[in-house]
């Protein structure tokens, strides 16, 4: 009785709704290009039309995919940075979630209809609450505004696109990263080091020891087996922090190729003898998934390579403030709108909720008292 | 390894998948478009994207019919398939907190994030969820119409027998297990969560509580588990704790379902504490190492000290599941969470294959009457659990510890 990694990734949303084939990825990102096109294209006629001022003959120039590309990646590259450095110190697996929530956005959302800048806050945010690292929002605007680049920012503007983005996250708050696999390997190699030094394999185990000695040390010393091990561990490691989580990996491989394609990287031989031993009998297998993994390796250099171009950036954001959705630059303002009907409709949910906060306050004030400090003195 | 790449279902994830992908994100502009009639968008309200126009697809999906009942922080309906009305759904709506301005409750997010995750025949299925415009979040549930444990276990009409007892004890333990093999904590077992099903399995339910297993770095909080199925290391404020937590909650919902009455029903956290010392033992060094550490322990005066309790103890309160069915109840409700049987050992244990086996789920008692009995059958009783303000705290009495030294 047990479940492998790999038939909980198969009913895990990351593989349901949120992994594509490179062409499937390519074609999504031009269908929401192209439908913020045509209604932006409206929205800014619209607003000309009731705009003297306006010159409405003035040609209505919006964003390419690669110009949308362009600014997600360089506000991707932001969030990591925000999530991580102080005041907010997040784990990366924090704030790499919150940048594959800001990734998700992006696949059914333009930049052009919802500025990065005005959905990056909200992610981070979000992804304090699904990783349990949540704080109140208060504090969280508080400590956002600690930083010059949002020395403005109220807690209504953090969490205005709140719902929209949980909307076109599919109400799927789940990200799957490769660090556990990492850890997995890095334990199955100690184990290794101990078949070495036994000179014998436990039972069942698939190789001869003179194998395990002979192709994965490569003539190595058995003792400068944790060495290798670490160092592939560090080097892998620093791909799944930075490259991975800003390139597209997530929605093109599962975490294990991530992984194996991070191992590649740091030790090419090491990683394919090591996949050797469970696909030694399978060529055909082995095959399909070495070309799985070094497809993605290629994919994480690439990431790797890429520096944010700040003239480009500049120029796209440039070009983006004369193509903005005017009818989404007020989010503080919508949020509030839909809220008001849905207050409408809910009269009865207000006595409920102020009954509610009553008691809540009551017991925020009892639960100090519990276990007083007089009485436990420790 | 703990994960390979080698299943050929995640080896070529792309290839498999991408109909159901093509599904997943693009949506075709239907003909003429059927306008739901319930609460929501109107005309002129063009979808300005994708996400937003699947949304529309998936609520127009639905028929939201009569309301079925209330918790906390949800009102749930009767629902069916528009295309298929004989499909029934249970449909949680959220209900918007005008009070909470920090977006997204915690409980909406936990439950949201993990049924979506996690898909076994003994937890509640999550087909779908859906957003009205007025932003109310929408869970379509499995049905279950037959009420839930606890209805079952009050009920003086229903009658069930060790067999019984062993099937839905055995359904709560795969749904625990499986929760803990994919890194879910529950954190709220307790009869009322466990819904039954037309067929009569049992589906673990309310994920509202629920949280994935800490980094060893990471605090957790103990102010979890409605109390009656609070594990001592809880009440003792321990800050790192593992799925040991929830075999405790099975171990009492296992016990009351023989004795059919809670099984140690404390007024407050200190009298449950007292309770467990009364029916479990008192936690001490010698057989819990380390817990006098934990922050909430406070020394127990010498002469109050009751030992573990022994087999025969537990034999002349349970006799009917005989010294097998002990051996294993008393395995749950050890004090050391180190070591309480996991899910894995207790299904596992010899007693499954002992005499008398589980009853087939279709034949497992049911509650009397219809489903209009449902709601008003789950008035919440004593030790309720409050967290983010959350479930109505009947609990943090001042506590009184002069009464344990
Ligand atoms: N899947 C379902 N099928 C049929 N009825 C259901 C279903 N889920 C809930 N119900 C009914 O709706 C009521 C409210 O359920 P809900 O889960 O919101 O709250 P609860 O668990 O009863 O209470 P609380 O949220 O306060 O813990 C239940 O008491 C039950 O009668």
């Amino acid at each position: 009785m047990s479940l492998t990694e790999d038939t909980l990734y198969a009913s895990s949303t990351q593989f349901r709704l949120w992994s594509f084939t490179p062409e499937k990825l390519v074609s999504l990102r031009a269908e929401t290009n192209a439908f913020a096109t045509k209604n932006i294209t409206k929205a800014i006629k619209r607003a000309r039309a009731s705009d003297e001022t306006d010159n409405k003959e003035q040609k209505i120039d919006c964003l390419t995919m690669e110009e949308e590309q362009t600014l997600i990646n360089a506000y991707c590259a932001q969030l990591m940075h925000l999530g991580q450095a102080k005041p907010f110190s997040l784990p990366v697996s924090v704030v790499g979630t919150a940048v594959q929530f800001f990734k998700r956005f992006y696949l059914s959302n333009s930049p052009m209809t919802y500025h990065p800048l005005q959905i990056l806050p909200a992610t981070l945010f979000l992804a304090t609450k699904t990783e349990s690292r949540h704080m109140a929002l208060k504090d969280f605007a508080e400590r956002l505004r600690g930083l010059t680049a949002w020395k403005t920012a109220t807690p209504d503007e953090v969490i205005a696109p709140e719902f929209i983005i949980t909307q076109a996250l599919r109400f799927s708050f789940s990200v799957r990263h490769p660090y556990r696999a990492l850890s997995g390997f890095r334990l199955e190699m100690l184990g290794l080091l101990e078949v070495v030094r036994a000179r014998r394999g436990p039972a069942g185990f698939p190789l001869a020891v003179e194998d395990v000695r002979g192709k994965l040390l490569g003539g190595r010393d058995p003792e400068a087996w944790g060495e290798v091990v670490q160092r592939m561990h560090e080097t892998a490691l620093k791909y799944l922090h930075g490259a991975a989580l800003l390139s597209d990996v997530y929605f093109l491989y599962a975490p294990a190729h991530i992984t194996f394609a991070a191992l590649h990287i740091a030790d090419p031989e090491f990683t394919e003898m090591f996949l050797e031993i469970p696909l030694r009998n399978k060529p055909e297998l082995k095959a399909r998934v070495l070309a799985t993994v070094l497809a993605c390796k290629v994919v994480l250099l690439e990431a790797e390579k890429r520096r944010v171009d700040k003239e480009e950036v500049a120029r796209v954001e440039a070009k983006l403030a004369l193509c903005r959705d005017p009818e989404k630059i007020d989010l503080v303002g919508l949020n509030r709108a839909q809220k008001r009907d849905a207050a409408e409709d809910g009269q009865l949910d207000e006595k409920v909720a102020k009954k509610r906060r009553l008691i809540r306050e009551k017991s925020a004030r009892d639960a100090e008292d519990l276990f007083g400090p007089g009485l436990v003195g420790k | 390894m703990a994960a390979s790449p080698l299943n050929p279902a995640a080896a070529s994830p792309n290839r498999q998948k991408s109909n159901g992908k093509l599904k997943a994100l693009t949506v075709q502009p239907k003909q003429s478009e059927v306008r739901s009639d319930d609460e929501g968008d109107s005309n002129d309200d063009a979808p300005v994207n994708l996400a937003e126009k699947l949304n529309n697809e998936e609520k127009r999906k639905y028929v939201k019919g009569k309301k079925l009942g209330e918790g906390t922080y949800a009102i749930v309906y009767k629902g069916h398939l528009r295309t298929d009305p004989t499909q029934l759904f249970a449909i949680k709506k959220i209900k918007l907190n005008a009070e909470y301005k920090d977006g997204l409750s915690m409980d909406a997010i936990r439950e949201v994030k993990f049924l979506q995750e996690l898909s076994h025949p003994n937890i509640i299925p999550l087909h779908s969820v859906f957003s009205t415009r007025d932003q109310n979040l929408n869970l379509v549930l499995e049905f279950l119409p037959l009420g839930d444990l606890e209805v079952l276990i009050r009920d003086p009409d229903v009658n069930y027998s060790i067999a019984d007892i062993k099937a839905w004890v055995g359904m709560l333990t795969r749904a625990v297990w499986f929760c803990h093999a994919n890194g879910v904590l529950h954190r709220d077992i307790k009869p009322n969560n466990l819904l039954i099903a037309a067929d009569g399995e049992v589906k673990l339910a309310d994920f509202g509580l629920a949280r994935a297993f800490a980094d060893p770095q990471q605090n957790m909080t103990y102010n979890v588990i409605t109390r009656w199925y609070r594990p001592p290391e809880l009440f003792f404020k321990a800050r790192h704790y593992s799925g040991a937590v929830d075999m405790w909650s099975v171990g009492t919902v296992f016990a009351e379902l023989i004795l059919r009455m809670p099984f140690m029903a404390g007024n407050t956290d200190i009298h449950q504490l007292e309770l467990i010392c009364q029916a479990i033992g008192t936690p001490l060094e010698d057989n819990w190492p380390g817990v006098s550490e934990l922050e909430g322990y406070l020394p127990f005066d010498k002469d109050k000290i009751t030992p573990v309790r022994t087999r025969a103890d537990y034999m002349s309160t349970f006799p009917t599941i005989g010294s097998v069915g002990v051996e294993l109840l008393m395995s749950m409700l050890v004090l050391d969470p180190q070591k309480r049987a996991t899910a894995k050992e207790v299904l596992e244990h010899r007693w499954w294959a002992e005499q008398p086996r589980p009853t087939e789920k279709e034949r497992l008692p049911r509650k009397a009457g219809g489903e209009q009995r449902m709601g008003e059958d789950l008035k919440r009783r004593g030790g309720e659990v409050e967290e983010d303000g959350r479930r109505g705290d009947k609990v943090a009495k001042k506590l009184d510890f002069s009464s344990l030294r």
